[in-house]
């Protein structure tokens, strides 16, 4: 305990200079108030700070994706027994045709003409289906190194990107079961843990050439993990929330005088963050059991509107499905695909099957890798369909539906015309774990090819 | 098999590491009399009998029915607003045992040696209406012998309603366990065996046909078999059908296991155990097994869903009797309303009274002394102000073998 | 005084009454009960049940569509199109559905000791057949476990007949990277080698001098001779192409079976492995990084199994955890074991083959083939039913049949019942109902 207040005398040797700033009222504090100085955790830098780091008018990041000059992606035409576009435009395809040029797709159809100049790839018994994404990941590091920093309960400078190792082990064996695209988080050890990033799992030398968005979404632990040793703050649902609608407010406050006067640096603790509030960067939250998913919902949805992800869902999280269903909150489900103890009467209860019973329409499913190992998200998909839900909801909890929530759906998720071509030839329905994955292209690129590559799953 | 008894008799007396205390006498038969008229009397062997009166004589019960001529010498206690039922026969239990033996074969442990007749605990159980008790050494594996104590008197001797009762066993089901309860009962087979093979081979000196001159030819006491090792002696009682086991089980699969382990011979059984038992209830019913259960609604495993477990046991053929849970005295004292819950649950009214009185009593082999109001039995009596099994009723008074040992503040 | 008893019992039981009805004597009550158990048991031998109108994956054999299967007490009796059920027998009709030999688990933890964490010996003497363990393993088709030194078989609600065999292993230890560990068993081996020799030597000298003297067992490890006898096999852990060689060696060196737990390896080595006969239990989704400090093949593969095979190596397949659980992470332990046969067919094992590594050849793995693993007259009738292809990961195990007797059926549990529900499906005894054959057919009064 000594260590610890220690600690923050070392970072905090002066009080903040602008500490007592009104903010406004915020549900769940007594007078509508808060102060700075009057939470334990408060880093709030001060101006110094923020001159020295950020110079005015910044944008959040400085990290943009970068194209890295390569040989030019030849124009390729796949030819296979059945292509699943997940598209609301067309159908399912048999014998059907992928066009693909310059990264993109180009035309999906039956019997389409191939132009002389394309490549041909020729899986008349595969299945053509778009790259899996997954909203909920820890590969950055490979394994789960560099996942959670806790000294503060909530860090909102924190970036997944700073850890991110390219082309690491994991993301190879993900690309080599159809996983295209991943939104790698921290991890729930704090309440607020820091900024995940949105990755393609490309043969980079470099993060840069992987990012599809930086920061890709903020990760909040709402409850089971984030929960502090006994007697610091957070160390129960109340202090954490406390702590979180705190941390709002002043992001709240901060852009009202950014509104006043734009000149105002914005400290770096908060550059991320603001962001969420703009609604420019979604949040996903860990939370699960009846309890926190209620909490999430109030919290996210309904007290501070942001972009909510609800992530987890599991531990009963199911009981209150209905209501997010009527707030039409995107949930993305996993690790866990059953609830065992939902009902207590010894039966096992689909969790992707009870949002969707319930009305949920924004279903993604995960893997909370490693938890799940990476490249066995096709796996949650199968044990989502296991367990009762219909089998096309649980591709599309993979492909559209990820990409809709965290918001690249114009980019990724289905193989409409004009999007990436980020596809998967497998010899077999996506979910069945007897067939390989045979190819695997992100933006026209060929990743992995089974039999250039050797069969790595 | 007269000899036989004989050479038992002289076997079993000679084997005891040290004298069982004796058993408490009988509460006498003659005495003051006491006649209690009651709203209503249940006496459990012959179902209840209203505005009755019962004589008690001594220590024991002359007469109950409706219309009982009293005599003047008798004193009268007027109770016309309680129900009298017989006292509580508590079929299995630890009480004033000190726990913490180890795991093991100790069948020549005797529970009676553990009992402090001043320990105040048999006041406090005698007041909650526990007028039999049965106490069984703790301890896995084979604990020992078990004793049955009328809980009142200043010496063990007095306590002592049956100083070795019964055979406890804390069965477990493993490989251990099984064997340790295997072996002990092939061994006394084979005593038995050997004893019975004595006992045929005399006749041919002094056949059962002539007892005249059975005591001038009987062998000298030199060639009296050896006498039998304490921790042998009670299974082969076990197996001559002169006592029986108490035999306690974690659940379904230790019944399942137990029965495997005893099917190569015939003994009697109790069989000490829980809800979770529900699931082999055909198979007891089939093998009419005696049960001691609490008196509790369980739970279908994994579930929330309710069971009433005694009475599906009931229903297939088990007898049951119950016992105060938890073992402390907030158990006794809400015993009779927690097997009030279970009847109401569905279990039948007249199993639930005699599974506290009479059928704990027959699995004792005490039936012929107490667990029913009968002529002839010793008068242990409970008088409350209400239905026992109704949750407002209360216990007013206790009546021990003919003295009234408590009686509520108003 | 001891005559005392003896006296008024004679005189107070008239003598007629002993001689027209005694009791039966303790002898004659067992006599009794020996009787009646033997007549119990051959009821149960002469007990007929029988599946009707599935399709028979036999896995020892060719695949019989709509076939039956007759089972007589604890075994098939019959297997094929034609088979006539007899009368009396209870019948499960199956059609559209499809019969397999009951799911054989070459290794498993916590399933069948639930009393005493384990410790409870035997199988036999400790499974608590209503835990809920025992409970999801059957209804995810598994009929019998290896678990702690015994095969054992997973049977909710009873206790009988539960052990197959034990001990199946004599468990041994032999690692590349522990050289104490290497001399130690190789001593205990050399002793025992040199005891046999010693010990025919003199057998042969016995012949002609009957004054020979037999030699001293003193130090000679017994399980060890059992080894080189073949009586057994050992049961060893290993992962790496390095501690797989070292064993393939030892064999080589003594001459003794083996079965290897792990084996993420076993693709690299796997001709040394088929010419020592050494059986593999192998998780195919085993992720084991190469090793950068090589450049031979290494770490694992998930195409193991399919190389093994063609190696001719005897294997079995296990999911990540040999476990049951309820913990959510779904496809990842005993209650979804034909996964891993599936995803053994991802790295190119062909379906038979599969579908053997999770019956036949696991029970080759551990000794038992001749009971257990496949559908065949004379064996166990272990089987179950589904409603689907067993590798398919929608499908459900529907019945599980262990020692012919049904001990699951989907519906009647509370588990998966409603999952895509199956509808109920009852037994039915041939000839006990009086329904005439053929309904009339509905407007015959036209």
């Amino acid at each position: 305990m000594i260590a610890f207040s220690l600690l923050f005398a070392l970072q905090d040797p002066e009080p903040p200079p602008c500490s007592g700033v009104p903010v406004p009222a915020v549900e769940g504090t007594a007078d509508g108030t808060m102060r700075a100085s009057d939470d334990p955790f408060a880093h709030d830098d001060g101006e110094e700070w923020c001159a020295r780091f950020q110079a005015p008018g910044a944008g959040p990041s400085p990290v943009r994706a970068r194209r890295v000059p390569r040989e030019p992606t030849p124009r390729l035409a796949i030819r296979a027994r059945k292509v699943l576009p997940v598209s609301e435009r067309i159908g399912p395809v048999d014998q059907g045709v992928v066009l693909i040029r310059d990264g993109k797709i180009e035309a999906v159809g039956k019997g389409l003409s191939i132009p002389p100049d394309y490549k041909i790839l020729d899986y008349p018994s595969a299945f053509v289906f778009p790259g899996f994404v997954d909203l909920h990941s820890h590969i950055q590091a490979g394994g789960f190194g560099d996942t959670n920093d806790m000294v503060h309960p909530d860090n909102p400078e924190f970036r997944v990107l700073d850890a991110v190792v390219p082309w690491n082990e994991d993301m190879q064996y993900a690309v080599s079961a159809g996983v295209t695209t991943v939104l790698t988080i921290p991890g729930s050890g704090t309440n607020l843990s820091g900024f995940g990033v949105l990755l393609k799992l490309k043969d980079a030398e470099s993060v840069e050439d992987m990012v599809l968005r930086q920061p890709g979404a903020m990760k909040v632990a709402q409850a089971w993990n984030p929960e502090r040793g006994s007697g610091d703050l957070g160390a129960s649902r109340m202090g954490m929330s406390w702590m979180l609608r705190r941390l709002f407010a002043r992001a709240l406050a901060r852009i009202a005088e950014g509104e006043k006067d734009p000149s105002k640096p914005v400290p770096p603790d908060l550059a991320m963050l603001l962001e969420v509030f703009r609604r420019k960067t979604p949040v996903l939250i860990h939370t699960a059991g009846d309890r926190d998913v209620m909490a999430t919902a109030r919290m996210f949805r309904d007290e501070f509107d942001v972009d909510a992800i609800v992530s987890h869902g599991c531990f009963n999280g199911m009981a209150v499905a209905p209501e997010l269903a009527r707030r039409d909150l995107p949930t993305n489900l996993g690790p866990r695909m059953y609830d065992w103890t939902f009902q207590a009467d010894a039966r096992f209860y689909g969790i992707v099957e009870g949002f969707a019973r319930a009305g949920c329409r924004k279903i993604s499913i995960n893997t909370d890798a490693g938890v799940v190992p990476q490249e066995d998200l096709f796996l949650q998909g199968a044990m989502a369909a296991r367990f009762g839900a219909d089998e096309e909801l649980c591709l599309r909890g993979c492909t559209i539906e990820p990409a809709r929530s965290i918001g690249v759906a114009e980019r990724i998720g289905s193989l409409d015309p004009g999007k990436d071509a980020d596809l998967v030839i497998k010899a077999g329905p996506p979910f069945d774990a007897r067939t390989p994955v045979e190819v695997v292209l992100i933006d026209g690129e060929i990743v992995y090819d089974r039999r250039r590559d050797g069969q790595r799953y | 098999m007269i000899p036989l008894l004989l050479a038992l008799a002289a076997a079993l007396q000679d084997s005891r590491p040290a004298p069982a205390p004796a058993s408490a006498p009988r509460p006498r038969e003659e005495g003051p009399l006491l006649a209690i008229r009651v709203k209503r009397a249940e006496t459990v062997s012959q179902g209840p009998i209203e505005e009755a009166t019962i004589l008690v004589k001594g220590g024991r019960i002359a007469t109950v029915g409706p219309n009982v001529p009293v005599s003047r010498r008798a004193k009268v206690v007027e109770a016309r607003e309680l129900v009298a039922v017989p006292g509580w026969v508590i079929p299995f239990s630890h009480a004033g045992v000190s726990p913490g033996r180890a795991r093991g074969m100790n069948a020549h442990l005797r529970a009676v040696d553990e009992i402090d007749p001043f320990d105040p605990l048999w006041k406090k159980l005698l007041e909650r209406g526990a007028t039999t008790i049965a106490v069984a050494p703790f301890g896995g594996g084979i604990s020992g012998r078990g004793a049955i104590l009328r809980p009142r008197g200043s010496k063990v001797s007095e306590l002592a309603l049956v100083p070795d009762a019964f055979l406890a066993v804390d069965f477990e089901a493993s490989t251990q366990g099984k064997q340790q309860l295997r072996q002990a009962l092939q061994n006394a087979e084979h005593e038995l065996e050997k004893l019975e093979k004595t006992a045929e081979t005399r006749p041919a000196t002094a056949p059962a046909t002539q007892p005249a001159t059975q005591p001038a030819t009987r062998p000298a006491p030199a060639t009296q078999p050896a006498p039998l090792d304490p921790k042998v002696e009670p299974f082969v009682r076990l197996l001559e059908r002169k006592t029986r086991a108490f035999v306690a089980l974690s659940g379904p699969g230790e019944y399942l296991h137990f029965r495997d382990a005893a099917k190569d011979v015939e003994f009697d059984a109790v069989l000490v155990g829980n809800s979770p038992l529900y699931q082999v209830a055909d198979r007891m019913g089939d093998s009419k097994e005696s049960v001691v259960l609490p008196p509790d609604i369980g739970f279908v495993p994994q579930t929330r869903n309710r069971v009433n477990a005694a009475a599906i046991l009931s229903r297939a053929g088990v007898k049951i009797a119950f016992v105060p849970a938890p073992a402390n005295l907030e158990g006794y004292e809400s015993y009779p309303f927690r097997v009030g819950e279970v009847v109401k649950a569905g279990l039948d009214r007249n199993v639930a009274l005699r599974a506290m009185t009479l059928t704990p009593a027959e699995f004792l082999g005490v039936a012929d002394r107490v667990g029913s109001i009968e002529e002839g039995k010793d008068a242990n009596l409970l008088f409350f102000d209400g239905d026992p099994f109704d949750a407002r009723a209360r216990l007013r008074k206790v009546l021990f073998e003919g003295a009234f040992v408590y009686e509520a503040t108003p | 005084m001891r005559a005392l008893p003896f006296l008024l019992s004679f005189f107070l039981l008239p003598a007629p009454f002993q001689e027209s009805k005694p009791a039966p004597t303790r002898k004659e009550r067992k006599e009794q009960r020996k009787k009646d158990e033997e007549e119990r048991r051959k009821k149960e031998d002469e007990r007929l049940f029988a599946i009707v109108g599935g399709d028979v994956y036999t896995v020892g054999g060719a695949t019989i569509r709509g076939g039956t299967v007759l089972c007589r007490g604890r075994k098939v009796w019959k297997v094929g199109l034609d088979v006539e059920v007899p009368k009396g027998a209870k019948v499960l009709e199956a059609k559209g559905m499809r019969v397999y030999p009951g799911l054989v688990a070459a290794n498993s933890f916590g399933i069948l000791g639930a009393f005493i964490g384990g410790a409870g010996g035997s199988p036999a003497d400790s499974v608590d057949p209503f835990s809920l363990s025992v409970q999801l393993a059957s209804a995810s088709g598994i009929t019998a476990v290896y678990a702690g030194t015994a095969v054992a078989k997973v049977i909710p609600g009873d206790v009988e007949g539960v052990l197959v065999k034990e001990p199946a292993f004599v468990s041994l230890a032999y690692s590349s990277s522990n050289p104490v560990q290497r001399l130690d068993v190789r001593e205990r081996f050399e002793k025992a080698r040199d005891y046999l020799r010693k010990r025919g030597e003199w057998e042969e000298a016995k012949k002609t001098d009957p004054q020979a003297k037999e030699p001293s067992k003193q130090g000679v490890d017994d399980n060890h001779l059992r080894l080189l006898r073949r009586e057994i096999p050992a049961r060893l852990q290993a992962g790496s192409a390095d501690d797989l060689l070292a064993i393939a060696e030892l064999i080589g060196d003594f001459g003794f079976d083996a079965v290897v737990d792990g084996a993420h390896e076993a693709w690299t080595v796997a001709s040394e492995l088929s010419r020592r006969g050494v059986r593999c239990v192998l998780n195919p989704r085993a992720k084991v990084r190469p090793d950068r400090n090589t450049n031979r093949p290494s770490g694992s593969s998930i195409e193991n199994a399919a190389i093994l095979r063609k190696a001719g190596v005897t294997f079995a397949v296990l999911p990540p955890q040999a476990a049951v659980s309820t913990g959510g992470l779904a496809g990842r332990d005993l209650m979804t074991l034909p996964l891993d046969a599936a995803f053994a067919m991802r790295g190119g094992l062909d379906e038979q083959a599969a579908l053997e590594a999770v019956t036949l050849g696991a029970a080759r793995v551990l000794g038992v083939a001749d009971r257990l693993g496949s559908i065949e007259p004379g064996k166990d009738a272990d089987l179950i039913v589904t409603s689907g292809d067993l590798l398919d990961y929608r499908t459900f195990v529907e019945f599980t049949i262990v020692n012919g007797k049904v001990v699951y059926d989907r519906q009647k549990s509370t588990f998966f019942s409603h999952i895509r529900p199956r509808g109920p499906l009852e037994l039915v005894e041939v000839g006990a109902e009086t329904q005439p054959a053929t309904a009339p057919a509905e407007g015959n009064g036209r």
